[in-house]
């Protein structure tokens, strides 16, 4: 077991945190994508940036990032 | 300071107030100037800081904050510019750009020579205070607070420094800056000196800083304590051959301690079981807790489910766990922390289950024939050599994490209590308002060592403390003496307000739940500045005996 997901839930929170500010610039959030260690982190990190993650996800991340409520 | 942070001589004052810290800190620590923070009364009273320090420090920290939350709001965001960009357009309070420049203006100073110039350390201790005013809150603003620009950027630069640091212009790799929660009250050292921000060196231990945003704790916590196995078995314990010989060349052994897992309908079983009856004690439960070596990963993952399910933390030793790179056997805990009950309205649709995050043991026990006698291992390991267990140390990393508003925990293994080097210099650092310590080890009596170093940690830097073994190596433990025998005292409390609890199993009972309170305590610094009675101390509340259930139990 690695702590991969757990890490990347952890930037993943960070991403939505400040898109919801509306504080993330497109370098930054380049820079955290750049830290996602996991494929299912750069996939979710992709559909925040899309739209928003599926359903699934999206509760997941709800258990560390109130943004996403 | 052009290691701590290139360019420093030639730029400007760094505008993030840890990079200013990490610099100001690091300094202070080689050459132990922030002892001059002290005031010395008598005919020739010498003090370089004056009455109105406190509140100006606290006037000044709190402009650079509103400064650079201006900063970021105007100029930071999509369609505008990058954090970094948007935090040089911040206009800093003069008194912090006059203290950096005197810092600059004397870079030429020898390390001996720092401590008596008076305008460099209190240039030195100035950036420290005004940076850790700056810095309130800093990665405990979880639990619904509205986090302004500065908490955001924090985050930001958290994550992009893999969980190790605040700082922005500062390398992890050359000082870390992270959160705080207790101030030591007793001696001097540079942890006396901040709130807010505390400086990890970049030495071997890694620290993790979770800030999680989960939904806020109540203010009792109740943990459900299972002191498995409740049997501990001598055939459980094995000699191992190391396969190189050099133990063996030291006079030494190899050891491991292993048992096969259980059916996963039983486990499933046992912990619904406990933490039903737990619920006849308590309304509400927060989090199970099972000491060192209590269950096999397959366990977990079944004990995990239960706890997800329940909508409470899960917090264990692992028995059979094995290092990713090299498939070596290693001692490790695993924590579930994202598996408390979610706000309203999040999403209900069935997830693939949270992710718990794994830490290694640092230190290997070492039992020696004293313990082989007292754990009555004679039979099995020879009692004339020293027997190491058979765990691969690793990276040594400690994670802090942050949840529900007010709780910053860690976790250490065994003995990596007793051994608090290396990872003693960055726990005093943060000082966690708790820390649990999974243990196989005999009884929890307020005499043994446990106990005395969970008094270490409560005295500096103010951690509580909670030590759990099983109850099966609480009974196994036989004690030249007799002190102790047949003891059930199978956890200890210590807190630094109202002292240590033995926490001890009646007959009949299995499991306990222990009941912890946030109280809040004011804290100063040793430079005189106030934390407005913000420090949140986790102390004793309640201890409750669970009367054995029908199920067989592990």
């Amino acid at each position: 077991m690695s702590n991969e997901k757990f890490e990347d839930m952890a930037v993943l929170s960070t991403v939505a945190r400040l898109r919801a500010k509306n504080l993330l610039n497109e370098m930054d959030a380049n820079a955290l994508r750049l830290k996602l260690k996991s494929d299912w982190g750069r996939k979710v990190f992709a559909d925040l940036q899309a739209g928003g993650p599926a359903p699934e996800d999206r509760g997941l991340l709800q258990r560390c990032c109130a943004a996403l409520l | 300071m052009e290691f701590i942070l290139p360019g420093a001589l030639t730029g400007s004052c760094p505008a993030w107030p840890p990079d200013v810290f990490a610099v100001a800190a690091t300094l202070m620590r080689r050459t132990g100037s922030y002892v001059r923070c002290l005031a010395t009364g008598g005919k020739s009273a010498v003090s370089l800081l004056d009455e109105r320090w406190p509140g100006r420090a606290e006037a000044i920290g709190g402009a650079w904050r509103r400064a650079i939350c201006a900063a970021l709001k105007e100029h930071a965001g999509s369609g505008k510019t990058s954090l970094e960009s948007a935090l040089l357009r911040a206009t800093l309070p003069p008194s912090v750009t006059q203290a950096w420049s005197t810092l600059c203006n004397r870079a030429g100073t020898s390390f001996g020579s720092c401590t008596a110039d008076d305008a460099l350390t209190r240039s030195l201790l100035e950036l420290s205070g005004y940076a850790d005013e700056a810095s309130w809150s800093i990665g405990l603003e979880s639990a619904g607070d509205e986090q302004d620009e500065y908490g955001q950027a924090a985050q930001l630069f958290l994550a992009l420094n893999d969980k190790q640091s605040f700082c922005h212009r500062v390398h992890p790799q050359r000082a870390r800056v992270l959160g705080k929660k207790h101030t030591p009250q007793q001696g001097l050292t540079l942890r006396s000196l901040t709130h807010h921000l505390s400086l990890c060196m970049p030495w071997e231990v890694e620290p993790l800083w979770f800030d999680l945003d989960s939904a806020r704790l109540d203010d009792v916590l109740n943990l459900l304590l299972l002191p498995w196995p409740l049997e501990v078995k001598a055939t459980d314990f094995q000699c191992v051959n190391s396969g190189s010989g050099l133990s063996e060349l030291r006079g030494d052994s190899l050891f491991e301690y292993s048992r096969p897992s259980r059916p996963d309908s039983e486990v499933e079983r046992w912990v619904l079981d406990a933490i039903e009856r737990a619920k006849r004690q308590v309304s509400k439960l927060h989090a199970v807790v099972l000491p060192e070596l209590a269950l096999t990963r397959s366990e977990w993952k079944i004990a995990e489910a239960v706890a997800i399910r329940s909508g409470v933390m899960l917090i264990s030793g692992i028995i059979d766990d094995t290092d990713d790179k090299s498939g070596l056997p290693m001692n490790s805990c695993r924590i579930q922390m994202m598996s408390l009950p979610t706000r309203p309205g999040a999403e209900t649709v069935a997830a693939a289950p949270p992710p718990a995050f794994r830490q290694a043991k640092h230190h290997r026990w070492c039992l020696d024939r004293h313990q082989v006698l007292q754990y009555d291992l004679g039979g099995q390991l020879p009692s004339a050599l020293r027997c190491w267990e058979n765990s691969h140390i690793g990276d040594r990393r400690i994670f802090f994490a942050h949840l529900g508003g007010w709780l910053t925990f860690s976790v250490l293994i065994c003995e990596d209590l007793a051994r608090q080097d290396p990872i003693a210099d960055v726990l005093r650092s943060v000082g966690p308002n708790l820390v649990i310590a999974l243990l196989m080890d005999g009884p929890q009596l307020a005499a043994r060592w446990p106990a005395r170093y969970a008094s270490v940690l409560a005295d500096d830097p103010g951690s509580s403390v909670l030590t759990l073994t099983s109850l099966g190596m609480c009974q196994r433990s036989r004690p030249v003496g007799g002190g102790g025998a047949g003891s059930r005292v199978i956890a200890l409390w210590k807190d630094k307000l109202y002292g240590t609890r033995e926490l001890e199993l009646p007959e009949g009972c299995d499991a306990c739940v222990l009941s912890l309170a946030r109280d809040t305590r004011e804290e100063y610094t040793a430079d005189g500045r106030s934390d407005g009675k913000a420090t949140e101390v986790t102390v004793y509340s309640g201890f409750f005996p669970v009367p054995a259930g029908s199920a067989r139990n592990p």
